[in-house]
């Protein structure tokens, strides 16, 4: 009998795990989450696993915003995770220093995050779960035309939201006022390692300004255009170092500030 | 009391199992004497010509236990890689069991999906088809021919007949100057101009001694290229134009100036346009083979260097091949002839080119595996081969190049030195042969479009008959087989075959390679 009744209450338990379904919880999580989001060339948000450092990079440079600009913004698009609200909803956004770098300083380099002029900016909208942001920068720094200073930030946390994915969460801005290196140069794939002679000379032999916008054009446009120009440049440039040669006055190639020699590999 | 117990038991235990099974639905169809299968009979691949009024009919068989009446049907098609994309019931075509289908499609191979239902238990049942769509100029010969004013037009012989002058036809002129040369590419890139997207096609290129060139759509002749577009900075004044060509990942583009390269719209979708020439030295000629070896380029004759040059893949490079020339000036050769040649397991590049002050005839002889240029054979001047109005280099079979003198055509085989007479079947004495050459299209996956012809061209006062030898045994058209015949008007200066079905992949094996004969002919 007992045996039996081991097996009657075996079979019973049985039965009833099988008979039991699990109830899963209703999302009631109140953390909501912020992200800025980089866009691919069809329009599409990158994946967290395809966001690469140079995507969270700004190379900016005053001498693109024209002479008489003393201020000029970068916009920023931004994602949230967690619950719509059908109230605008803040956020706060801080520096964070860089060791060793010239780091940027609020007021001089950029508009302090916490100015009034800039808090209508940084909010999401009622009802949704994205909205761009800007980031204004100054160019009270006279310096800026020597060197380059960097403004490394991300999402504060405050009352609505906190940061969200480590990779998504933060922004380097490297601000200057001399040419500096477009993010997307290396896309250009033709025409070798950035320098700044090179660039100089790039802008004022075909009149374009080679910064971020132009590139992006190029790359998205015409690939023979790309080999062309390639092949142009380098052409332009054997051309233009023989000039220099024989000039007596010269004497000597293109070369960048610490002396290596403009190069152009072509197509 | 023991048996009891154990008879309890095991009661318990089966009232537990089958009160689990009770939660299973049972789909099984074994036992349902409603279950019946749909059958359909095989669709045959069929070729149709778009844009002429064309119907494909198509009554599948169909054997099914259904009642026929209780059956939904539906005819899809999608091209390439779209079912991928969209699986295939992303195109309905027809809902009836016999498809009534007009075909207005641009050339290339589809699928055309039939699927028969039963409305009662939705079973489906499915059979495909391949339908390869041409045009009627995207598949067949391209004539190019000598005006009776000196310029160049083209004759097309397509899946609908014999389009005479389609040229001037369609853009009201004859395009100024004598012709040179024809050329065909696959794939190559252009900007449509409908859509203002890149796109690739396959293309037919024109050049004349007026230094003007035309590269026309194969689709449907659609102007996309001339002389000031080609380019980005246009044509130089003084740059002539002089052959186009399909390599291996490359569109090629030779000119006096040197070596032009873009990729093929499915390596690289770009405009088409061409930048500026290779690095190296100027000079070309229509006159190209494709090679392996290492550069799996391109040998070319140099018009302007007199000597032979090579080009890379990539087509970044123009450099002299360097070759033992046996002590044979090169100064003054122009070329007169090259082709590909596979006679069994070897593959053979050659160049007959022609001393301009002594009229000695020269050999070239390439491997074309390694590329490998061999010590140049003068050809003995007694040869016919020597003193031919008419040289052509054989694709296929044997050894061989033909040559046309005083009206009558040899051949010369080059491994043992002698030649002899062929006699072509149906061509009267009265006609004088102006042109010959051996078009061919030997693609390795999709062989029903192989052919191989021997191609004669006549003269008559103003009118040419073209003569297509069609049945080719070791090389030579064979005598019991009359040739296919059509006739026009103009002097025929070169004839090119494009395919609307030929695979951008064949490209991979535009040398003889992997063993196989030479994909096509690249020129005359």
């Amino acid at each position: 009998m007992n045996t039996l009744n081991k097996i009657i209450v075996g079979c019973g338990f049985i039965s009833i795990a099988l008979a039991c379904s699990e109830d899963y919880p209703t999302y009631a999580t109140e953390e909501c989450n912020l992200n800025f989001v980089y866009y691919n060339n069809s329009g599409n948000p990158y994946t967290t696993d395809e966001i690469t450092d140079e995507m969270c990079e700004t190379n900016f440079s005053f001498m693109y915003s024209g002479e008489e600009a003393t201020r000029d913004t970068i916009w920023f698009d931004i994602a949230t995770m967690g619950n719509l609200s059908n109230e605008d909803r803040p956020i706060a956004l801080q520096q964070f220093q860089v060791n060793g770098a010239d780091n940027a300083e609020a007021g001089t380099h950029y508009v302090a995050f916490d100015d009034p002029e800039i808090a209508q900016f940084y909010q999401i909208p009622a009802n949704a779960n994205r909205a761009s942001i800007p980031v204004i920068l100054l160019r009270n720094d006279p310096t800026l035309e020597e060197r380059t200073v960097v403004l490394k930030f991300g999402f504060k946390e405050n009352d609505y939201f906190k940061s969200g994915y480590d990779t998504l969460s933060m922004h380097t801005i490297y601000i200057t006022d001399r040419l500096a290196q477009p993010s997307n140069w290396d896309e250009l794939g033709y025409f070798g390692s950035y320098g700044e002679q090179k660039h100089l000379l790039m802008i004022e032999w075909t009149g374009n300004t080679w910064d971020e916008d132009y590139i992006e054009e190029l790359v998205e446009g015409d690939y023979a255009y790309i080999t062309y120009l390639a092949q142009w440049m380098k052409n332009k440039l054997d051309e233009e170092n023989a000039k220099r040669l024989a000039d007596p006055n010269i004497g000597d190639i293109y070369r960048e500030k610490d002396g290596t020699p403009v190069e152009f590999p072509g197509y | 009391m023991i048996n009891i117990m154990k008879q309890t038991i095991w009661s318990i235990i089966v009232i537990f199992i089958v009160s689990l099974s009770a939660c299973f639905d049972d789909d099984s169809t074994l036992g349902n004497p409603n279950y019946n299968d749909i059958i359909i009979g095989e669709l045959k691949d069929t070729t149709i010509t778009s844009f002429m009024g064309n119907v494909l009919t198509i009554t599948p068989e169909i054997e099914t236990g259904y009642d026929t009446s209780m059956l939904s049907y539906a005819w899809y098609i999608f091209s390439g890689s779209d079912e991928m994309e969209n699986g295939f019931r992303e195109n309905k075509i027809a809902e009836t069991r016999t498809l009534n289908y007009e075909v207005n499609l641009t050339s290339g191979n589809y699928t055309i999906i039939f699927e028969a239902i039963s409305n009662n238990d939705e079973l489906a049942r499915t059979a495909s088809m391949q339908l390869t769509t041409v045009t009627a100029f995207s598949n067949g010969f391209y004539i190019l021919k000598e005006t009776a004013d000196g310029n160049s037009d083209l004759d097309i012989l397509g899946t609908e007949g014999l389009s005479e002058n389609v040229v001037s036809e369609m853009y009201g002129e004859a395009i100024p100057g004598k012709p040179t040369n024809l050329a065909v590419t696959y794939d190559q890139c252009y900007v449509d101009e409908e859509t203002t997207e890149q796109a690739g096609t396959n293309m037919m290129h024109v050049f004349t001694d007026a230094n003007q060139y035309r590269g026309f759509r194969t689709e449907d002749l659609a102007l996309i290229f001339d002389q000031t577009t080609l380019r980005f900075d246009g044509l130089d004044a003084d740059e002539i134009p002089y052959t186009m060509a399909r390599g291996f990942m490359t569109i090629y583009f030779l000119t006096n100036k040197g070596v032009y390269s873009n990729y093929p719209f499915s390596m690289i979708p770009s405009s088409g346009k061409f930048g500026l020439p290779a690095e190296g030295d100027a000079g070309g000629s229509k006159f190209i083979i494709p090679v392996g070896g290492g550069t799996l380029g391109y040998h070319y004759w140099n018009n302007e260097e007199h000597t032979l040059y090579t080009t890379d893949y990539n087509g970044s490079s123009a450099l002299p091949i360097g070759y033992d020339t046996g002590n044979i000036s090169e100064a003054n050769l122009k070329c007169l002839a090259s082709g590909e040649n596979k006679a069994g397991s070897t593959a053979t590049g050659c160049f007959i080119c022609e001393d301009e002050t002594t009229g000695e005839r020269y050999l070239y002889l390439v491997d074309l595996l390694s590329g490998s240029v061999t010590p140049l054979i003068k050809l003995d001047e007694d040869l016919h081969i020597s003193q031919g109005e008419i040289v052509a280099i054989l694709g296929n079979g044997a050894s061989y190049i033909y040559s046309v003198h005083n009206g009558s055509v040899y051949v010369y085989n080059w491994n043992e030195g002698g030649e002899f007479e062929v006699n072509l079947p149906g061509i009267p004495d009265s006609e004088k042969i102006t042109y010959l050459s051996n078009q061919y299209l030997n693609p390795i996956m999709n062989t029903d479009i192989a052919f191989d012809n021997l191609v004669v061209a006549t003269q008559t006062g103003d009118n040419y008959h073209l003569y297509f030898y069609e049945n080719m045994i070791g090389g030579i058209p064979d005598p019991n087989s009359e040739p296919k015949v059509i006739e026009g008007t103009g002097t025929i200066k070169s004839v090119r075959f494009v395919s609307a079905s030929l695979d951008p992949f064949e490209f991979m094996n535009v040398t003889p390679f992997w063993g196989y004969p030479p994909l096509m002919p690249y020129c005359d």
